[in-house]
């Protein structure tokens, strides 16, 4: 029995393994393959699809609104899309879930609100960054943390795998951060008195704020940041025809028009 | 009351017992007593409600009318403690019905020991003494899967025995068991009878009935339409329906 | 090939000691399977007693409503909405510990399942056994406790611990209350290096392993408990 076991164990290790050796090593190269296919199609075709990977749940930058994906993304992507001469195709996925998505060409690429990090870049490359942002601190109207300072010991939420995530992990201990898989959730459990704050980015932070009584943003951001769109490592046609796009919609202030539309400048 | 007054002359008295199962009625008005005693076979077709009456007798059928007197009292009264009286009532089943997970010594001993507040040496002593009368003392370690069906049901009377009661219901005791064993389980039953237990037998078993009981009534469509001594019952009796019965299984 | 597979390998969990993600994590797994477990049994039991008592003798009419009821509810929702429930609404606004928050949960989802397991191993037992134990001038509950239930718990047994096989793989949702278990912790892990493959499979692979173990467990007990039969 005790040896049938073993040699099961043994089966199923080897063949994941030996799996696990093909799928990265063709990960390499096959990486590419997708992602070839759709410029390749685009270029036939002259309005092929880009899939866009994004998580969206993250207000204003990208949310549900009627059956629709909306938001600050949404449309700069629409609007790159247009400038490149394709159409986007917006998936919905969990946040942490975006960049192997790009890696492993499922998607073209993935903007949801992404910081810029050493750590990513190994995974993917950034486009230049098209919006700035902070990290913030929310906490209760009548709490005594004032300052980025006096996390020191708190639990803080955060959602799965932000930037927000990867910073309190990193500077205060994995026992002081409590990963929600949505930021809403954190922000509830944070009303609920669950824990003592949450780290998340400035403005879906607003947009929580606004709409659960008793929260508060403070004032010193807990980090500054900026977005910028993940593409695939070796896609670097694409990478240089969204940055030449991005350059266009800067330069006519199509960016800066979106982005006002859905924040409104103090 | 006259009826009650009857009713403490007999170890049962049974008066007016209706039992019914939803709109379908099994019994229908049944009165009858069994004395101290007396062994009693009840014989009659199939689906005549033979063992729906045996398991009326101590309330493992629930009555839809009348009483039952066992030892002057009313155990079809809801205010009855029936596990009191059960205790008193011994019952042995088509099916044997021993305990798989008990030993046979634990099969006999657990009721006593629990229920008489016996000392586990008292009640196996017992236990001992009954099982050397119906042969089987050398099986008192084993579970009842490694014994034949007839020593299963030989075990099962003595485990109603262990109680000390003072009728033993016997509901088609050797209905389920192959030819070769059915003598040995009778036998058992006639010594018991000899040792002057009140019985009540519902039986197919037409020598035993006949050899061995001092009343037969005969059921049909749930009331008794006879009851004779064996030998005028067997003879010559009275009813056309006990004498259509008697033909088919004679 | 063997290259980036170690390379793999080292980026997921020895770089940071990113393998403690797991190692954590499947102690939080452990710990909220074997305490729901427990919670269920003695809750599956209850219940399984309180439904057979109001089969039997009619009484308990109210209790056995009750459970009706949270067996409906229970088995008719989804662990993770329940988990959810109970950590965002039942105990609304209290810090409650997680671990206790799961626990409870899946000890409450568990125990639907448990009482219908303990019922049906009540219910195989031939009736023949509870009129032997009742003639005999047992009572309703010694009749239950000496006779039936026993035989009940022996032929449970196998279907209790493929129902834990089940809850630990259920566990798996926990995730969703910020709790650091062993598929939360994948996804840590996942979450920080970008890749699937490893996290995901080091996380299934675990999940597996303890599987098996419970299984030849199960077999070990089901073969004993045949010897014991004959």
């Amino acid at each position: 029995m005790k040896k049938k076991i073993i040699a099961l164990l043994m089966t199923t290790v080897t063949c994941l393994s030996l799996a696990a050796c093909s799928g990265s090593s063709s990960g390499a190269d096959s990486e590419s393959a997708p992602a070839e296919e759709t410029t390749d199609e685009a270029a036939e075709s002259g309005s092929a699809k880009l899939i866009m990977a994004t998580n969206a749940e993250f207000p204003p930058y990208e949310y549900h609104d009627n059956d629709q994906i909306v938001g600050i993304d949404a449309e700069i992507a629409e609007a790159l899309a247009k400038e490149i001469g394709a159409e986007v195709e917006i998936e919905d996925i969990a946040f942490d879930s975006i960049i192997p998505e790009v890696t492993s060409g499922k998607a073209d690429f993935g903007m949801a609100g992404m910081t810029v990090t050493e750590d990513r870049k190994k995974s993917v490359n950034f486009t230049d960054t098209y919006a700035s942002a902070k990290q913030v601190i929310i906490v209760t109207e009548d709490s005594d943390i004032a300052s980025p300072d006096d996390l020191e010991g708190k639990v803080v939420g955060v959602q799965t795998g932000t930037t927000g995530d990867i910073y309190i992990s990193d500077e205060l201990g994995d026992d002081a951060v409590e990963r929600y898989a949505k930021g809403m959730e954190a922000v509830q459990a944070l009303s609920q008195n669950k824990i003592d704050a949450v780290v998340i980015d400035n403005e879906p932070a607003k947009v929580y704020v606004s709409e659960n009584e008793g929260l508060k943003i403070l004032d010193t951001a807990y980090a500054e940041e900026e977005y910028a769109i993940a593409v695939a490592l070796d896609n670097t046609e694409l990478l240089d025809k969204l940055n030449a796009a991005l350059k266009t919609l800067k330069d006519n202030g199509t960016i800066d028009e979106i982005v006002g539309k859905y924040i409104k400048t103090e | 009351m006259k009826d009650n007054n009857a009713a403490s002359n007999a170890l049962i008295s049974v008066q007016s017992l209706k039992k019914s199962f939803g709109d379908k009625d099994v019994l229908t008005d049944i009165s009858v007593d069994v004395n101290k005693g007396d062994v009693v076979c009840v014989i009659g077709p199939s689906g005549s409600g033979k063992s729906t009456f045996l398991r009326c007798l101590n309330r493992l059928e629930e009555p839809t009318g009348g009483h039952i007197f066992f030892e002057g009292v009313d155990i079809c009264d809801p205010k009855v403690d029936i596990d009191m009286h059960r205790r008193k009532m011994g019952m042995v089943f088509q099916q044997f019905n021993l305990f798989p997970h008990m030993t046979i010594m634990k099969n006999l001993t657990v009721a006593p020991i629990k229920l008489l507040s016996l000392s586990q040496e008292e009640a196996e002593s017992y236990a001992r003494e009954l099982l050397s009368k119906v042969g089987l003392l050398d099986r008192a370690g084993d579970y009842p899967m490694q014994l034949s069906g007839g020593q299963q049901q030989r075990i099962a009377i003595v485990r109603a025995l262990c109680m000390k009661p003072d009728v033993m219901l016997f509901d088609e005791p050797t209905s389920a068991l192959d030819p070769e064993m059915v003598g040995e389980v009778l036998s058992v039953m006639k010594d018991l009878a000899h040792e002057k237990m009140t019985m009540v037998v519902v039986t197919h078993e037409m020598g035993f009935a006949r050899e061995v009981a001092n009343r037969i009534m005969f059921m049909d469509e749930g009331r008794f339409i006879e009851e004779a001594a064996p030998e005028e019952f067997f003879v010559s009796p009275k009813n056309e329906r006990t004498r259509l019965f008697l033909s088919k299984v004679l | 090939m063997w290259e980036n597979f170690k390379s793999q390998f080292i980026l997921n969990f020895v770089d940071d000691n990113r393998w403690h993600y797991l190692t954590d994590g499947l102690f939080i797994t452990l710990e909220i399977t074997v305490f729901a477990a427990l919670l269920g049994l003695v809750l599956g039991f209850i219940i399984a007693v309180i439904r057979h008592n109001h089969e039997k003798t009619g009484k308990l009419k109210i209790a056995n409503a009750l459970c009706s009821l949270y067996l409906t509810i229970i088995r008719g929702t989804p662990v993770v909405v329940q988990l959810m429930i109970i950590y965002f609404v039942v105990f609304g606004s209290v810090r409650i510990d997680k671990v206790l928050v799961a626990v409870i949960a899946f000890g409450i989802n568990s125990g639907a399942y448990q009482a219908e397991i303990f019922r049906s191993g009540i219910q195989s037992i031939p009736k023949g056994q509870y009129e032997a134990g009742r003639t005999l001038g047992f009572s309703y509950r010694q009749t239950m406790l000496t006779v039936i239930m026993p035989q009940a718990l022996r032929s449970v047994v196998p279907t209790l611990l493929n129902e834990l096989i089940a809850l630990l793989k259920e566990t798996s949702v926990a995730g969703y209350i910020a709790l650091g278990d062993l598929t939360k912790g994948g996804d840590i892990i996942r979450s920080r290096t970008y890749s699937a493959f490893m996290p995901l499979i080091a996380v299934a692979l675990i999940y597996l392993t303890l599987v098996l173990i419970m299984e030849s467990i199960v077999k070990r007990i089901e073969r004993r408990l045949k010897k014991n039969e004959r």
